[in-house]
């Protein structure tokens, strides 16, 4: 059966640049990221669009991180996507407020194993478990076990970052 | 009754235990109902489950999609790299993947126990030229590896050793139509050194002092020639000089001609004239060529006996994924990318296939060859031919991300083909088979140790 791409697409890009922004932790790169992913799909006609986008977005993802990695940019990432993602005029404190959890959030996630994060971003995507365990190579009940643990450290991480935040204020 | 593990707590509140086994899903559900203690940590890990989505919900960027024609017209234009503003993504991942892939796959070979050579392989490590792509958009059509065009033992030994020195920059001159020498390895080798043979940039000690080992530093400023291979190996008569490589070679590593099994491999046999070392493995020149296995009278002398053989070429090939993985990352070239990429990354697991020599091979199929596919001193995949019987050949390309399969050139009729995303890029087999048994080549990859 021919896939209605339409569909596919209205379903999963949203739920790809989330998946992607959360790994590149730039907003204009990871919709060109998930856009690139989809005119390859467009190109190759996978006959598991969904499972084959989040494949080829995690690839996208983890070469453009190591890119950031390398030039160590992730202070101008974070503070363009914060311009990008509230162009208009803005109440400074809440404007900063924000970077600081996405910062925070970004550093929590950064707290995971590679292989936690993935699951985890991968659920939070909209994957199933069946999906994600396809995709990870983990057994379909592993990955109930891999996030609770990624759930759990991803949520410590973050309260721990936030109270160090408000003790340094 | 034993009680539920928060895995399947978790898969209980992500309303996934219909994809458990239906007994196990019952029986978790049963017992939900009836355990007071998982009834408490369930509460427990739905308050963790919802912390965690608020964090991540606390970071989401705002999607704007594009018009699904304007991807599609893009699609058709084979060009998906224009809604992407700028392509900055990392080549260097895929090519660790390569370098490291390589590399353990000739430790791996050296581990096994040598078989006669007596001349069987004797286009052990054969050099060939990959025509320079024409420039402009049509360039990826121009990606393949050409054929590999086989060289005699000595010239191949030769070729290894000019791949210790400064290739570019040094006075000798590329060969104009033919096979000249190449690729990878000595590119890596002359990024890492200056004309006068010296390092240059910023390299460790460590490093420098290895390159300095097996460049021509009594030599003067352009008159760098290459070690010969028995100086450099075994401590042999030297060879003639071979003329630097130039861009866009590729480097076979493999037997072209007969078809060499990967295991027990053809290779250096124990005890073997210097004169007879024509499978000699990249990784173990490169060694050589970093000087980390020792100098001319160091591992892979004849006479040091099998034992010493087999130790000294496993040495060798460790030192050669040492290098690539301790040196500073040098301007350009395949140097720079297996190690930056390989340092670069920070992460535990993200090169894992660089380990993986099986992944590269189906196991159990003779390959005919190897070939390291490159546009210029950037790699561009790695082409392997394997044989499925007498008349068939199994054909897997491997690309890094950038690469679009697409942009290959089309299978030929009768030959059918699987294109495969993998972690770091992607794996085209082709093969003139049927899908099913197409598929099962491919699992036989995957499984590969």
């Amino acid at each position: 059966m021919a896939t209605d791409w339409s569909d596919v697409y209205r379903s999963t890009f949203p739920d790809l640049v989330r998946f992607l922004h959360h790994k590149v932790w730039d907003g204009e790169r990871a919709r060109d990221l998930a856009q690139e992913a989809f005119v390859r799909a467009l190109r190759h006609q996978p006959k598991q669009p969904r499972a084959w986008l989040f494949q080829v977005a995690a690839n996208l993802a983890r070469d453009e991180a190591r890119m950031v990695l390398r030039r160590k940019r992730h202070l101008t990432l974070l503070k363009a996507e914060t311009d990008a993602h509230d162009p208009g005029p803005s109440d400074p404190g809440v404007e900063l407020d924000e970077r600081a959890r996405w910062h925070r959030v970004q550093e929590a996630l950064e707290a995971l194993s590679e292989r936690d994060r993935d699951v985890l971003l991968l659920w939070d995507a909209g994957q199933s478990y069946t999906d994600i365990a396809e995709q990870t190579g983990l057994a379909v009940g592993a990955v109930g076990t891999t996030l609770a643990r990624a759930r759990r450290r991803l949520a410590d991480a973050y309260r721990e970052k936030e109270e160090a935040d408000v003790a340094r204020r | 009754m034993s009680h539920v593990d928060e895995g399947a707590l978790h898969a209980y509140l992500d309303g996934a235990l219909d994809e458990y086994p239906v007994a196990e899903a019952r029986r978790i559900r049963a017992h939900l109902e009836c355990c007071g203690p998982c009834i408490g940590r369930l509460e427990e890990e739905r308050s963790v489950r919802e912390r965690a989505s608020a964090v991540l919900s606390a970071a989401d960027a705002p999607v704007v999609m594009p018009p699904l024609e304007e991807l599609r017209r893009l699609a058709r234009s084979g060009d998906s790299s224009a809604p992407v503003r700028a392509r900055r993504r990392s080549r260097l991942g895929w090519a660790a993947s390569v370098v490291l892939a390589v590399g353990a796959g000739w430790l791996l070979r050296s581990a096994l126990p040598l078989t006669g050579g007596d001349g069987g392989s004797a286009a052990g490590v054969v050099a060939s030229r990959s025509e320079s792509s024409p420039t402009g958009g049509g360039g990826s059509a121009a990606r393949h590896a050409r054929e590999p065009v086989p060289v005699d033992a000595t010239g191949a030994s030769s070729r290894l050793a000019a791949a210790a020195v400064p290739s570019e920059r040094t006075a000798a001159p590329a060969t104009e139509g033919g096979v000249d020498e190449a690729g990878a390895v000595s590119r890596e080798a002359s990024d890492l050194v200056d004309s006068s043979g010296r390092p240059s940039g910023p390299l460790p000690a460590e490093a420098s002092s290895r390159l300095a080992r097996v460049a021509p530093a009594d030599k003067g400023d352009t008159d760098a020639e290459a070690l010969p291979p028995r100086e450099l190996f075994a401590g042999g008569a030297p060879a003639p000089a071979t003329p630097a490589p130039a861009p866009g070679d590729s480097v076979i590593l493999a037997d072209a001609g007969a078809g060499l099994p990967l295991g027990p491999p053809s290779g250096l046999a124990p005890g073997a004239p210097a004169g007879s070392a024509e499978p000699m493995a990249a990784g173990v020149a490169q060694a050589e060529a970093s000087g980390a296995a020792g100098p001319a009278t160091g591992p892979l002398r004849p006479d040091a006996g099998p034992g010493a053989d087999e130790r000294s070429r496993q040495e060798a090939g460790r030192a050669a994924l040492e290098l690539r993985t301790s040196a500073a990352p040098p301007r350009t070239g395949l140097g720079s990318v297996g190690i930056d990429a390989a340092r670069g990354s920070g992460e535990p697991d993200s090169d894992r296939r660089a380990s993986d020599p099986g992944s590269l091979v189906v196991p159990g199929l003779d390959v005919v060859s190897i070939v390291w596919r490159e546009e210029g001193v950037i790699p561009a995949g790695v082409r392997v031919l394997q044989r499925l019987d007498a008349e068939r050949l199994l054909e897997l390309i491997h690309l890094p991300e950038r690469v679009d399969p697409a942009s290959l050139e089309r299978a030929g009729p009768g030959v059918t083909e699987l294109v495969v995303p993998r972690e770091n890029g992607w794996l085209v087999l082709r093969a003139p088979i049927d899908e099913a048994a197409l598929a099962d080549l491919l699992r036989r990859l995957e499984a590969a140790p």
